[in-house]
Order: C-alpha cells, then sequence, then structure tokens
C-alpha cells in the first residue's frame, strides 16, 4: 500500500492533497448483515482542465447489524476518474468514476476473516473553489465484486450508497 | 504530468487485483448458510438409504415464532435470528407409561455469524421429581466453527464451506452420553453433509421454490406434507 502511494506521488506531479469523510450505506445483499458506517479517506489529485485524476485510501467500518460484536471493515486504495460536467464561476459538477482495491476484514470479537475483492465507483458531487481550498460532497454507487480469473467472471457482488464531503488544498 | 506513467500504474493496479482475486470473502459476508424459507428441501444418502429435509412453513410452537421442518416426516423445530440459530430440543422419559419431561426449550445452536475460530456454549441443568424419584437431568451443548472448506457432493461442489462441530454432553443422574456431530454449510444451500453419530449423510439435492437441482427429481414428486400449527413430536 504504501508502495503503491509512493508511486502514485512520483507518477501525479501532485498538487492537491485532501480529505473526505462521509459514510456507506449497505443496500441489497448486504443491507440484511450490515448497517450504515462511518468512512474516512485521504487523497492526491491532479486536474487537466475539466478533467481530474485522484488517488485516495479509504477507511469504512460497517456495523453487522444488530450485532454490535461484529463489523466489516473496508480499506481501499482507489482511482478516480473525474470530468466536470457543468462549471460556473469557481464552483463546478463533476462525475466520477472510480476503481478500486478493497481489502476486507470481518470482525467478530478478535476473530477476524481477510480477503480482498474489487470494487467500481460512480458518483456525482458538487465542488467549489475558494482561493486554493477546494470544497466538496458527493454521492457514490459502491459496487463490490469477486471475480474469478478475470473482470469477465464475476461470482459476487454486493452495493453501497456513498455520501462523501471534501476539503483539499491545491498546492 | 506523464500520461505513460499514469496509464503503467493503472496497469500495475489492474495486474495486481487480477493476480488476488481468488478469496471468497464477499461471499462468506453476503451469503445465508442456513436458509430456512418454506418450500426448500434437501435429500441427503444415508449409507444405501436417503434422508430429506423439508421446510414446511413458519409457525408459532412452544411460545415462540419459528420455523418448521420436516426430516423424515418427524417435525423440528427452528429459530433463526441474526446472531445465532436455536432448535427446539425434547427429552421425555417413560415412567408408570406416562411421559415426563425432562427439557423442552430452544437451545443455541449455530452461533452467527460464521468466523472460523469462533465457538460457543450452552448448558442446560435440571432436577425433576417423577412419581417421587428426584431425576437430575443435564444437557451441554457446545458449537464450533472449524473450517473452511471445499467439498464435492453428488449435488455439486461447493466452496467456501463451513465445517462445523457440535458435541451434546448429556447426564441423567449417573449416566453420562455424548454425541458428536459434524456439519458442512455452504452458502444460500445449507447443510450440504453431515456425519452424527459416525453416520455420513452427503446431499444429492436440493431445491429452492421454484428450482431444483440435480436431476429427476421435482418438486410435484415430493409427498404431500400438511401444515400442523400444535407440534406432535419433535426428536432431537
Amino acid at each position: 500500500m504504501i508502495s503503491l502511494i509512493f508511486v502514485s506521488v512520483l507518477s501525479f506531479n501532485l498538487i492537491e492533497v485532501g480529505a473526505r469523510i462521509g459514510a456507506n450505506t449497505p443496500i441489497g445483499n448486504m443491507e440484511r448483515y450490515f448497517t450504515a458506517g462511518a468512512l474516512g479517506s485521504v487523497y492526491l489529485a491532479k486536474g487537466f482542465g475539466n478533467n481530474r485524476f485522484i488517488l485516495s485510501y479509504e477507511n469504512c467500518r460497517l456495523e453487522g447489524a444488530g450485532q454490535p460484536t461484529y463489523n466489516l471493515q473496508l480499506d481501499q486504495i482507489s482511482v478516480e476518474y473525474c470530468r466536470s460536467v457543468f462549471s460556473r464561476n469557481n464552483w463546478s459538477l463533476p462525475v466520477y468514476l472510480g476503481f478500486s482495491n478493497i481489502w476486507l476484514k470481518r470482525k467478530l470479537q478478535s476473530l477476524e476473516e481477510k480477503g480482498m475483492v474489487q470494487g467500481a465507483d460512480i458518483g456525482l458531487g458538487f465542488l467549489e473553489s475558494v482561493k486554493r481550498v477546494k470544497f466538496g460532497i458527493g454521492f457514490f454507487v459502491k459496487s463490490l465484486f469477486e471475480a474469478k480469473g478475470g473482470f469477465l467472471k464475476i461470482e459476487n457482488s454486493a452495493y453501497l450508497l456513498s455520501m462523501r464531503v471534501t476539503v483539499g488544498y491545491e498546492l | 504530468m506523464n500520461y505513460n506513467k499514469f496509464i503503467v500504474f493503472i496497469l500495475f493496479l489492474i495486474f495486481l487485483t487480477l493476480n488476488c482475486s481468488q478469496d471468497k470473502i464477499l461471499q462468506r459476508a453476503t451469503s445465508d448458510y442456513f436458509p430456512l424459507e418454506p418450500g426448500w428441501y434437501w435429500r441427503y444418502t444415508i449409507g444405501n438409504d436417503t434422508s430429506m429435509v423439508q421446510v414446511i412453513s413458519d409457525t408459532f410452537a412452544y411460545g415462540h415464532y419459528c420455523v418448521l421442518t420436516n426430516r423424515d416426516f418427524l417435525e423440528e423445530y427452528w429459530i433463526k435470528e441474526k446472531n445465532e440459530i436455536k432448535k427446539l430440543f425434547e427429552k421425555k422419559i417413560n415412567r408408570a407409561g406416562s411421559d415426563f419431561i425432562l427439557e423442552q426449550h430452544y437451545r443455541l445452536y449455530f452461533e452467527l455469524p460464521l468466523i472460523l475460530g469462533n465457538s460457543w456454549s450452552e448448558d442446560f441443568c435440571d432436577t425433576i421429581d417423577v412419581l417421587g424419584e428426584s431425576i437430575i437431568f443435564q444437557h451441554q451443548i457446545k458449537g464450533s466453527v472449524e473450517a473452511i472448506d471445499s467439498i464435492s457432493t453428488p449435488a455439486g461442489d461447493f466452496s467456501d464451506v463451513y465445517k462445523m462441530m457440535l458435541v451434546q454432553n448429556f447426564q441423567q443422574n449417573d449416566s453420562v452420553k455424548s454425541e458428536t456431530s459434524y456439519y458442512w454449510l455452504a452458502p444460500d444451500i445449507g447443510v450440504v453433509k453431515k456425519i452424527e453419530n459416525d453416520v455420513e449423510q452427503i446431499l444429492i439435492e436440493f431445491s429452492s421454490i421454484g428450482s431444483t437441482n440435480n436431476s429427476g427429481y421435482s418438486k410435484s414428486a415430493l409427498p404431500p406434507i400438511t401444515e400442523e400449527k400444535q407440534p406432535k413430536e419433535t426428536q432431537n
């Protein structure tokens, strides 16, 4: 993970750093087992006109539904492509398309099972720039999936609704 | 910004993903390992014989809303909650032509969620007066999740199967008995293999509502079973 961030810093020629907080809410087959959980994230971003590339690390913990000692922890590294579909003055409406590796931990008291799945995000947001500071909010649908031997054989999937509030600083 | 570097980075990330995509933790986190929906049935082979389990209906018995199942025409009652699965245990003793109840309540069978290494235990102890004779009855149930396994059965191959161990210790005055059972629970299927008192049962066919696995056996061929609201007999 550290090496990935290191590679990205070299590749990105960093111009923006930021943090996000928000919440993930499971829907569909996950809803029966987990409830909403808070998320925290840090990111690095680089912009090219209306396009931005974002590399982020995010941590989220979904609590077990009706089971206070059980939770599902998600640690993910994402690469997002962000494009502004509408902008005026110093604010814009970006759409997001992200891809992530997600390390999952099922934890029951001191017991845990670990594994890795893939994820994809699609979202819509609002972004406002005040001098070098950027404020934003985004709404996402996140899909988690387990593939066998590649992306064409998805065996299991689950979905989350996600809301993130962003604060970034342009270097 | 060098676009080539960025593309190399993306390819590296995808490569990493493709090489690490064999785990099924998501399936284990979002699957039902003990489905109890009315209409389901499972058929097992026991040596040269077969055994059938069918979920009949939701019902109310012994003071609880529960699920009535039928195992080879004997009724079983289950309570399924988010953190546990309970089964009705009934133990009787016959004296002078009359039955006296030693135990009759729902007991913890499996603790949920299933996580490797988890274990649980539940004890019951009571003293019953039977025609002037005092009988001390104890029943301990101990369970544990032993392994995550893959298993092949005539009904199919199943991965991410939890192997469970259940030990029941009975004591009736000075008489002591112990029974050990092993269950293999497959995601969204249920019990695919069971070893109880050294007798092995393996799934040969199962069906959810409107679908049948394996050949030659449809739901219409099942013997009719009528729904009964009041329990008549329960086998431990």
